[in-house]
């Protein structure tokens, strides 16, 4: 069932963060979507069904399933936990057993190891309780080693995705000998579980061997180790809470973002309310850009007008001499201009602004400028997307995360500075 | 969202709509929508008739949805993988 996610009354133009807010643009302000207006948003389950502007009440939709962005609470700038087990409430309690029974019982994580070795969930409320944690119900995974010969462990489910620096790690404690928070089941930089108290161990900065890799617990020969909390992060420098992960990867910490798949993900509008010909606009979006430079797709945040090149205006980003960059473009009638930002490496989170003026089109991100490229833009009415181009098949997926995507007319330079702080300051962006 | 794809060869396009049509079915049963779609059925850039995998890491609210058997065995032995391989076409 399609739902509407949030409460707010029609009427109200602008959620008031810091005083200004893009509806101070006024006349200027032609199209807003905006993440964070949970009303403005339909959803089946978490997948975003229709993205309904603040302005003209433009719904940008989705009707097919698979294709459909999702929406998080917490994901732009927020933290991901990659894992996909229960990491605070495993959801029974299992008596220790073999590893097989326990794999049966428990899905999310799998044990293996040592013949002897006794695997379970089991409730260890007193000494989280001790170490100042509340999980819940206070439930845990252990690995009881005592019998065992050999290194045993549970890996849990949840990957990388790719090969940048992760930090692995989990709240443990040993009974008795000692275990690890480990990449590997050899144990390849293990941060070590010790002690009869919980406490957090956390292997950072370790490059995954590849993009499938799962994060283990590991019990030596002899140990009981106990853990929860565990947590797959992507970065050098592990976060300083833990996401709580029920059944797949969850962020944290974060503020309301639409999650592009960079496969398939759009979302489109059948009209187009913006200025065509040649008559100027700008089209601004607060992104977080995942593609990798390995990926050399030309990918789009937005697009409107014609259903090609030479006829739409868009802004996203493309890879140019080796890194990600912030790149627009826009049909003169015949061919495609494209204006890119060279100073800006437009990986991550970024404040893209593509400005279109009458005879030529410049490309500013985070507020630095670049040249701008001649062209008369002939830009026609076809259609509108977010996260792709506006062509009869849908191409040049977005890949990432988008807080809200704008429209305007002709901005003053007050205007875009005042633009640009509202933006950076919600995206968390120096 | 977030899913892998599957891939049927070029002379297997009837298999790979009957595929879309499981999943849609599936999907319906899920969320109670009678009209819910689950996927276009597009060709990839070698004729391969691509469809999103209708199971993990799909994730339908907070949990990924296992695969259902019958989707599983329609796909056969169509290939996986993590991206579409999509045409690339500038107009």
């Amino acid at each position: 069932m399609a739902v509407h996610v949030g409460g707010r009354g029609p009427g109200h133009l602008a959620r008031v963060i810091g005083g200004w807010t893009p509806a101070a643009l006024g006349s200027s302000l032609l199209g807003w979507w905006d993440a964070e207006r949970t009303d403005k948003l339909t959803l089946s389950g978490s997948a975003v069904t229709t993205w309904t502007d603040v302005v003209g009440s433009y719904a940008a939709t989705q009707g097919v399933t698979a294709a459909k962005p999702r929406w998080d609470a917490n994901a732009f700038g927020g933290v991901l936990n990659k894992c996909t087990n229960y990491n605070n409430s495993p959801q029974a309690l299992v008596t220790p057993t073999t590893a097989a029974n326990f794999n049966a019982a428990i899905s999310g994580v799998t044990a293996s190891g040592d013949a002897a070795t006794l695997f379970g969930v089991v409730d260890d409320s007193i000494a989280l309780a001790a170490a100042g944690i509340n999980t819940g119900n206070g439930r845990v995974y252990v690995i009881d080693n005592t019998a065992g010969a050999a290194t045993s462990q549970i890996r849990i489910a949840g990957n990388p995705g790719n090969t940048n620096a992760h930090c692995y790690i989990a709240w443990g404690r040993a009974s008795a000998g000692t275990g690890d928070v480990s990449r590997t089941s050899t144990g390849v930089s293990a941060a070590s579980i010790s002690g009869t108290s919980y406490a957090r161990a956390v292997a950072a900065n370790l490059t995954p061997g590849s993009t499938a890799d799962e994060m283990r617990v590991r019990a030596a020969p002899g140990a009981v180790v106990y853990f929860t909390l565990n947590g797959l992060y992507e970065g050098s420098t592990a976060p300083t809470q833990d996401v709580v992960v029920n059944g797949s990867a969850a962020y944290g910490f974060g503020r309301p973002g639409l999650i592009f798949d960079g496969s398939d993900d759009e979302l489109t509008l059948a009209s187009v309310p913006f200025p065509t010909g040649a008559s100027a606009c700008e089209i601004w979006a607060l992104v977080d850009q995942q593609a990798l430079v390995a990926d050399t797709s030309t990918r789009l945040a937005a697009s409107y007008g014609g259903t090609g090149t030479a006829n739409r205006r868009r802004i996203g980003r493309a890879v140019s001499g080796g890194a990600n960059r912030g790149q627009i473009g826009a049909g003169d009638g015949a061919s495609e201009v494209t204006a890119t930002n060279g100073s800006v490496d437009f990986s991550g989170r970024h404040v893209a602004r593509g400005i279109f003026r009458a005879t030529e089109i410049q490309a500013d991100m985070d507020g630095i400028s670049a040249a701008a490229q001649a062209v008369v833009p002939a830009t026609t009415s076809d259609r509108t997307r977010i996260g792709a181009n506006s062509s009869p098949t849908a191409g040049g997926f977005w890949h990432g995360m988008m807080s809200t995507v704008i429209v305007t007319g002709a901005l003053s330079t007050d205007q875009a500075s005042q633009l640009t702080a509202y933006l950076k300051a919600r995206g968390g962006i120096a | 969202m977030s899913t892998k794809f599957v891939k049927f060869p070029p002379e297997k396009g009837a298999e790979a709509v009957a595929y879309e049509a499981e999943c849609s079915a599936q999907l319906r049963l899920l969320t109670g929508e009678p009209t819910d779609i689950w996927a276009i059925v597009r060709l990839d850039r070698n004729n391969n008739h691509t469809v999103p995998l209708y199971g993990p890491p799909w994730v339908w609210n907070v949990a990924e949805v296992e695969e259902p058997a019958s989707c599983l065995a329609l796909r056969g032995d169509a290939v996986v993988v993590d991206f579409p391989e999509w045409p690339v076409v500038e107009d």
